[in-house]
């Protein structure tokens, strides 16, 4: 039903937007009711989750009745399909936006806008969210505890809600392009673009931060496909925030505007393709698995990017551009050096996310796949050339724009930059590059702020695009300390022993309940300079995956995070052991064993199996014969009863069996010669990551306050 | 005009070349166990681990596993050393991608990439 009204909504929309303007209506119903059905198809499956009807296969497949509120309507964007769902939602919302506007274009915007829809559409009615199982299943197989955390609440919808508004700019420059008429888009398409520059972006900051702080991947950013399949986007995005800049004052760039603006949406598909296709299932932490959608994916992809190349090489000689950049020491052409710079860092990164596409080209001799190396070698220089081009950029934005003017203006900017530069060789960043990231971090953050301070008033720049640029000074900061001076070492923590690692004393003092329990946590004592503090890091047996679970430790200081990821649990077993089969003697210190039989005499408890060996000891004139045992309980857990070798103290451990090769193993030790645990954690510090989360917070809200500041364009005709 | 154009070419130039440079040197070819013994480079290898056998070197605090190619020969399998930093999620996968090199007997990798079941699609 919905892709039947939006297939109406496409018609009405097509014809409206060639000639037939009695057609719009037909288009605005058609639309309507598309964005009603949507709701009523994400309000079904929502309401099958929170009633937790599991003969519905998604439903069954990521929920289950012990699941809260929140995690529950999370479960809706767990799976493939349900991102689809959800991403298709937003695409019915955000196009409530742009539809009511009462302009020539609009038709041919929407009709654009809802090519986007259908291709969702498409993979939907492929793969239903509503497919039912042959049974009635009583439980869910449950969401994967990995997923189960407050991030998991907010970050899809932010990312799926980034990729809808995506649709917007490649909508406006095709309907340009198809009326061949270009005047007063840039400013339309301004606000979208800057509002999709935010979300996306605060969708990849999300991202981000969900995996330093709980997967425990040490880091925030790791150059996974999935993860490079929204920034590329961002990138061009924000390419082409700097171009509509030269484009609405004087009309320059305006091929390359709307060029990027229609290949910001292709990279979203081709993402989609990338990471959801199986292409990458090798090359990917996280990459989805073929649903039978490949290719429709393929179809659209070449449909739009046929659809973008070729009213691109139609209209080429038609699109009327302003006079040219009248020199190279002007705000224009730095703002397109900028966008030269991030366009290139967007294709740069697409190359490498696609490598294993690449490299399956016969010019290759086998498949392969770039490391992170590739990623940061042409991160660094493109990050200092970008805060440079800023910094220079945002001086020639002063009324004053001789070379000399603008030297005295940034002399303040420029030496605290060198002090900044040098600050950071003391604490180790000697090397050349990094020097000059510093430098020209510094650089761009403090121009920014003497410039906010000084002469906005005059420029008239609001006060969005300072903030955002003082944080990508700030982030770029961020990224080099978090990333070049990070420190980390293993340590074994024996329990109650305190061990000494990167200046702090760590003492693992057990674990807070069961490992089977679900909030078990390991507990380490943490002194540093005489503060003390219990560090818990989440440590558990998912009987769900049948494996441990992990998650870090974080302690935020100004300065540096301490990072404890825990990585094993181990029961340590003083004095010395033995296997024997029966039958078999040995020796164990100054006695002689001989294991006898097993003991299935013994019943334990109820919910317990007991198992006990019965042992001959020797040792000269004495011989005992004992029976230690092993109670193996109904959730997998081990109990251990040994038995003394009489008054010496000694005992005599059974610490586990071997049934198939009917052996056992058994231990002699002293009086407390219980297992003790030790844990292995990894210790890190990380430097001045504070600085990587308010840069990030900075970018987007810059974005946001510049698209509060333009806002109101989006509803007044064409200026 | 002319110093847009020397601007642009250079930026192209420098960048193409620390493009290529880059790319090459961190592509690190996807093969399989028989493969991997025979480089004498950087490669990455896909495998199941065998759960009850993953254990760590008391000294030097190295993670030891045992590795089943399940593409190319299956059944073939190669013990790996792994230095850096346990994966949190590492018990739940299925198979991983191991990178590094193989030498003296064993496989000693230097990053891990983990494959989730697939009925778990991570979000992140």
């Amino acid at each position: 039903m919905t892709f039947a009204s939006c297939l109406v909504a496409l018609a009405g929309y097509s014809l409206a937007s060639f000639g037939k303007p009695s057609w719009l209506s037909l288009g605005i119903r058609g639309y309507r009711v598309f964005a009603a059905f949507t709701a009523v198809i994400s309000g079904m499956l929502l309401y099958f989750i929170l009633t937790h009807n599991f003969q519905i296969e998604y439903v069954n497949d990521y929920s289950s009745t012990d699941l809260s509120f929140f995690l529950l309507l999370s479960t809706f964007w767990a799976g493939q399909v349900g991102t689809f769902l959800l991403w298709l939602l937003f695409v019915a919302i955000v196009g409530f936006a742009i539809y009511k506007q009462r302009d020539e274009i609009t038709p041919t915007v929407m009709f654009y806008y809802l090519l986007g829809a259908m291709f969702l559409m498409v993979l939907l009615s492929v793969r239903s969210p509503f497919r039912l199982l042959p049974i009635v299943p009583v439980e869910g197989r449950g969401l994967n505890p990995l997923l189960q955390n407050f991030w998991m609440i907010i970050h899809p919808p932010v990312v799926f809600l980034g990729f809808a508004l995506m649709a917007v700019p490649f909508a406006y420059s095709m309907a340009a392009l198809t009326k061949n008429s270009y005047e007063g888009w840039a400013s339309r398409v301004f606000p979208w673009v800057l509002m999709s520059s935010a979300i996306l972006g605060l969708g990849i900051f999300l991202g981000g931060y969900w995996a330093y702080e709980t997967l425990g991947w040490g880091g925030y950013w790791a150059w996974d496909p999935v993860e490079n399949a929204s920034l590329i986007p961002w990138l061009t995005n924000l390419a082409l925030l700097h171009g509509l800049l030269v484009e609405r004052r004087k009309g320059q760039l305006r091929k390359t505007n709307l060029f990027l603006a229609a290949i910001g949406f292709l990279l979203v598909v081709y993402g989609t393709f990338l990471t959801r296709s199986g292409v990458l299932a090798d090359f990917s932490v996280h990459s989805f698995t073929d649903l039978g959608t490949n290719a429709f994916l393929v179809f659209f992809l070449i449909l739009f990017a046929g659809l973008v190349a070729g009213f691109m090489i139609y209209r080429f000689r038609s699109i009327k551009t302003g006079e040219k950049i009248e020199s190279a020491w002007s705000a224009d052409f730095f703002l397109s050096l900028g966008l030269v710079l991030t366009s290139l860092f967007a294709l740069l990164v697409l190359i490498g996310t696609s490598s294993p596409l690449i490299t399956r080209l016969p010019f290759f001799s086998s498949t392969g796949n770039v490391g992170i190396s590739y990623y940061t070698n042409i991160a660094l220089p493109i990050g200092i050339l970008m805060a440079l081009t800023t910094a220079v950029g945002m001086y020639l934005r002063t009324k004053d724009k001789s070379a000399k003017a603008i030297l005295k203006k940034s002399i303040p900017a420029f030496v605290f930059a060198i002090v900044g530069a040098g600050i950071a060789t003391l604490f180790g960043l000697t090397s050349p590059k990094y020097v000059i990231l510093v430098f020209s971090a510094v650089f761009v953050a403090l121009a920014n702020i003497q410039l906010y301070a000084m002469f906005s008033r005059k420029t008239g720049i609001r006060i969005g695009s300072y903030v955002s640029h003082i944080g990508f000074g700030i982030i770029l900061i961020g990224f080099l300390a978090s990333g070049v001076l990070n420190v980390s070492t293993k340590a074994v923590l024996m329990q109650d022993e305190p061990v000494e690692a990167l200046g702090y004393e760590l003492t693992y003092t057990g674990m807070a309940g069961d490992i089977t329990d679900s909030d078990n946590a390991v507990q380490i004592q943490v002194k540093d300079n005489g503060n003390q503090f219990g560090a818990n890091a989440k440590l558990y047996y998912d009987s769900y995956t049948r494996g441990l679970m992990r998650e870090p430790y974080v302690r935020s200081y100004l300065t540096h995070d301490l990072y404890i990821a825990p990585e094993q649990v181990e029961q340590v077993k003083p004095g010395e052991s033995l296997i024997l089969a029966r039958s078999e003697s040995g020796t164990l210190g100054e006695w002689t064993v001989l294991f006898k039989e097993y003991d299935l005499g013994g019943h334990g408890e109820p919910g317990e199996m007991k198992v006990g060996a019965v042992i001959d000891a020797y040792r000269g004139e004495d011989t005992v014969t004992v029976s230690p045992s092993l109670m193996v309980h109904d959730d997998g857990s081990r109990s251990y009863q040994p038995d003394s070798l009489g008054i010496s103290g000694a005992l005599l451990y059974l610490d586990d069996l071997n049934p198939s090769r009917r052996t056992v193993n058994i231990r002699l030790a002293g009086m407390g010669g219980g297992a003790t645990e030790r844990l292995i954690v990894e210790v890190s510090k990380k430097p001045l990551i504070l600085l990587v989360w308010i840069g990030s917070i900075l970018i987007v809200a810059g974005s946001l306050i510049a698209w509060y500041h333009r806002r109101k364009r989006v509803f007044t005709p064409a200026d | 005009m002319r110093s847009k154009w020397i601007v642009g070419a250079v930026i192209i130039v420098a960048a193409a070349i620390l493009v290529f440079t880059s790319f090459s040197r961190s592509l690190t070819p996807y093969v399989s166990f028989a493969e991997a013994k025979e480089a004498d480079k950087r490669v990455q290898v896909i495998g199941a681990v065998v759960k009850d056998q993953v254990r760590y070197d008391a000294d030097s605090l190295r993670l030891i596993f045992d590795l089943i190619d399940t593409e190319h020969d299956s059944g073939s399998s190669m013990t790996v050393i792994y230095s850096g930093a346990m994966p949190g999620n590492f018990d739940q996968a299925d198979r991983i991608v191991c990178k590094g090199q193989f030498g003296d007997g064993v496989f000693h990798a230097d990053e891990l990439l983990l494959k989730c079941p697939s009925k778990y699609e991570g979000e992140s």
